[in-house]
């Protein structure tokens, strides 16, 4: 009988102890999910970089054909041939392909998620769940926008390297490509601010599991 | 020593709390640990540097190219027209054009036309539209053209911008198919389209359908207002047509242009002239710009 109680004890109390050790397990396990995860965007974050680089010499070559004349064919042609405009293409597959990799490395917290006991820290786990997958979301936007207006930027080049020179036509065409601008801007808000709202749930998460 | 059952629960009572002192102090040390070892990485926003390809606008490969589609529309426009007057000679044909109604005295106007059997066409102004809309109903019900002229006549507003004539054109449109249902593209500049139609202006007025009529025979009843109106457009018309270029006069819905209209149709239709109304379908006279053309400020 004595035996009995001491057993149903140590078995309570080993209970108890293992119980507060699976949830901070659980918030260790996320948090190496997310760190390797981090580190895969920064190749992502290289990407954009150069995006930016090319969209800066996309532009600067843009302003030197608008200063000629439509009798400069030769020279518009030079122009834009030198610029290369697929190698901007390029660069956004490799940074789609980067940023789908890292996140793609994070999506296996879920199932860490749902081993999470304590109720509020597995409310904010999903919280960063959420938010990740909402990034995830407005960044395919902004991939898709960014390839169509790519697609309208080839076409203007094309056309200005071509020599054709329709007025009505290059107009709607410089348009569209603005109008795409101005949708890419809005995206890239939307996602810097759910970025900001993801940093600070997962800080908040590893507070609460007591890691933070 | 044995313990009685009280001393047995106290006994495991208390190797229970010194088990939990233990565990927890082993958790806690475990998680002084890992708090030292933890570092969340924060993922970093875009940057916004997505800027729009300004300055095609007013640059000199837009200007080039607007240029040379304007001369090449300016050929056609002049073939189309030489076309067309031959066609025009062949039946003796005079455009008769009314500028700045409709009036108080459109349907006195109306009337003598009528009279005589003669057509014009009639290049209005929104707000007159708008006033005089059954004069506006009968000129379309007795076959007569319907144009144009703007909205305000105010050469500060209507060459304000590059789609300010075009503005205005399309508000007088509306207000004209609204009233009648005709859909009319036949316009003319309050004081014609040179100097202060730029090739800019031109290019918008394109874009909408629009078609520019100037004028080659100015009655000049704006400026004489009285008889000598008459004897100046008898000449000019004859003149013309000895040329072989169709004239296309501009007259305006004035009661003293009305008063010596009927002298005027008289001769017109002595010298066995016909008239005949302006169409959409028809290319334009308009003053072509050959440099002259420039922005009013």
């Amino acid at each position: 009988m004595k035996k009995i109680i001491f057993l149903a004890m140590i078995v309570g109390l080993f209970t108890v102890v293992t119980g507060c050790q699976s949830d901070q397990e659980q918030a260790r396990e996320i948090h190496k999910k997310v760190e390797e995860s981090a580190s895969l965007e920064n190749r992502f974050v290289a990407n954009q970089k150069d995006l930016a680089a090319s969209r800066k010499k996309v532009n600067e070559s843009y302003q030197k054909v608008i200063s000629l004349e439509n009798t400069d064919v030769k020279t518009i042609k030079q122009t834009l041939y030198d610029l290369g405009i697929s190698t901007e293409s390029k660069e956004l597959d490799l940074a789609r392909e980067n940023f789908q990799n890292a996140y793609t490395a994070l999506l296996s917290i879920e199932e860490n998620i749902e081993q999470i006991k304590d109720d509020d820290e597995k409310k904010t786990a999903e919280k960063v769940m959420t938010l990740m997958k909402d990034r995830k979301k407005l960044m395919d936007s902004y991939f898709d926008i960014y390839q169509k207006q790519l697609n309208s930027q080839s076409k203007l080049f094309e056309n200005l390297e071509q020599g054709n020179f329709k007025l009505d036509t290059l107009e709607e065409q410089v348009k569209i490509i603005n109008d795409e601008s101005q949708k890419m801007v809005d995206v890239v808000e939307q996602v810097n601010q759910v970025t900001e709202e993801y940093n600070e749930a997962k800080s908040e998460y590893f507070e609460m599991a007591g890691l933070g | 020593m044995r313990l009685n059952n009280k001393g047995k629960v106290l006994s495991a009572v208390l190797s229970v709390l010194v088990l939990v002192l233990i565990a927890g102090t082993f958790i806690e040390n475990k998680s002084e640990q890992t708090k030292a070892l933890i570092h969340t990485t924060s993922l970093e926003t875009l940057p916004v540097s997505f800027e729009p390809i300004n300055g095609f606008e007013g640059s000199a490969l837009r200007n080039s190219i607007l240029l040379a589609e304007r001369e090449e529309k300016e050929t056609a426009r002049k073939e189309a027209v030489a076309k067309q007057n031959e066609i025009d000679q062949q039946e003796k044909v005079i455009y008769l054009t009314f500028d700045d109604g409709p009036s108080a005295v459109a349907d006195q106007l109306l009337d003598i036309l009528d009279t005589y059997q003669m057509k014009a066409t009639f290049f209005m102004m929104g707000p007159n539209i708008k006033e005089h809309s059954k004069a506006v109903l009968r000129m379309k019900n007795e076959g007569f053209g319907l144009g144009l002229h703007g909205i305000t006549h105010d050469a500060g507003e209507i060459y304000s911008s590059a789609s300010a004539p075009a503005d205005e054109m399309i508000e007088d449109r509306d207000i004209l198919e609204e009233v009648t249902g005709i859909h009319s593209n036949l316009i003319r500049l309050p004081y014609g389209s040179v100097p202060y139609l730029t090739e800019d202006m031109r290019y918008v007025l394109d874009q909408n359908d629009f078609k520019v009529w100037d004028w080659n025979v100015d009655s000049r009843d704006w400026e004489l207002k009285d008889r000598r109106y008459v004897e100046h457009t008898k000449q000019a018309i004859d003149q013309y047509m000895i040329a072989g270029i169709t004239p296309v006069v501009l007259l305006h819905d004035k009661p003293h242009t009305i008063k010596y209209l009927p002298e005027l149709l008289s001769y017109i239709k002595k010298q066995g002239y016909k008239t005949k109304v302006l169409t959409n379908e028809q290319p334009p006279v308009t003053f072509p710009c050959n440099g002259r053309c420039h922005s009013i400020s």
